[in-house]
């Protein structure tokens, strides 16, 4: 039943990740146009219930199994992938990495997203199907 | 292949936790968090803010955790979800004010 967590984690991330933001409200600072405040909002929010999740395992308080183990870290390098592509390490004085989206975007507000990113956030999505496995498991 | 999953989840889920002997309060809350669920994939069309799904989802949870006729173990695998939950609406909310791309760094694998 431990899997529960997992549950609720993997609802969550199907929410964040299929969530849009609203066409009229104002853009949050830092944010080139509405897809970049979207994808970020998204990241920022999945990263924050991935290291949430990473400190009650290390503080003891939850010992997921190799299964869950093995779900939990391909929907992390999934979410890794994810951010390179968006953002990556900080370079050159700027938030993000030379050739990244969010710096694509700096050079030119009006670039498209890339299907690269559209790819690697899908994985992340994909990757959620792993939920059904462990489901049918605990049945 | 979002539907299909959810749909399973939707499926699945309640004869699951029927078979742990858990209470008719998770019977009820489920179709609601499924009901939440839906709600957001509307969001995919309306594109309207994920926010109050979020919420609804947390209020779920919350409920759950106080429903004393579960299992302290369940109880715990529940609060552990509310607070995954609680961590990532602060940072969605955070991101409406104002985002920082910069803050995503590498996530390391658990051991």
């Amino acid at each position: 039943m431990k899997r529960f967590t997992l549950f609720a984690s993997l609802m969550l991330a199907i929410s964040l990740f299929v969530g849009c933001k609203a066409a009229n409200t104002p853009l949050p600072a830092n944010a080139i146009n509405a897809t970049d405040a979207r994808i970020s909002a998204n990241l920022e929010a999945a990263h924050a219930a991935v290291v949430n999740y990473q400190s009650n395992v290390v503080a003891g308080k939850h010992t997921p199994d190799a299964t869950e183990k093995a779900v939990v870290n391909k929907f992390i390098a999934s979410l890794n992938a994810a951010d390179r592509i968006y953002c990556g390490a900080p370079a050159q004085g700027q938030p993000c990495a030379v050739g990244s989206y969010h710096a694509l975007l700096v050079a030119n507000p009006a670039a498209g997203e890339p299907q690269q990113l559209i790819d690697a956030m899908l994985a992340v999505t994909q990757n959620l199907s792993a939920i059904q496995t462990l489901v049918q498991e605990v049945k | 292949m979002l539907l299909t999953i959810l749909t399973l989840i939707s499926t699945l889920l309640p004869a699951v936790l029927k078979g742990f002997g858990v209470s008719s309060s998770i019977d009820n809350l489920i179709p609601a968090m499924i009901t939440a669920l839906g709600q957001i994939i509307t969001g995919i069309q309306t594109k309207t803010p994920v926010a109050s799904s979020l919420t609804a989802l947390q209020t779920a949870l919350t409920a759950l955790q106080a429903d004393t006729s579960l299992s302290p173990v369940i109880l715990g695998d529940i609060s552990e979800g509310v607070n995954d939950l609680q961590a990532a609406i602060a940072a969605y909310q955070k991101a409406q004010i104002a985002i920082d791309p910069s803050s995503l760094q590498p996530l390391s694998e658990i051991v």
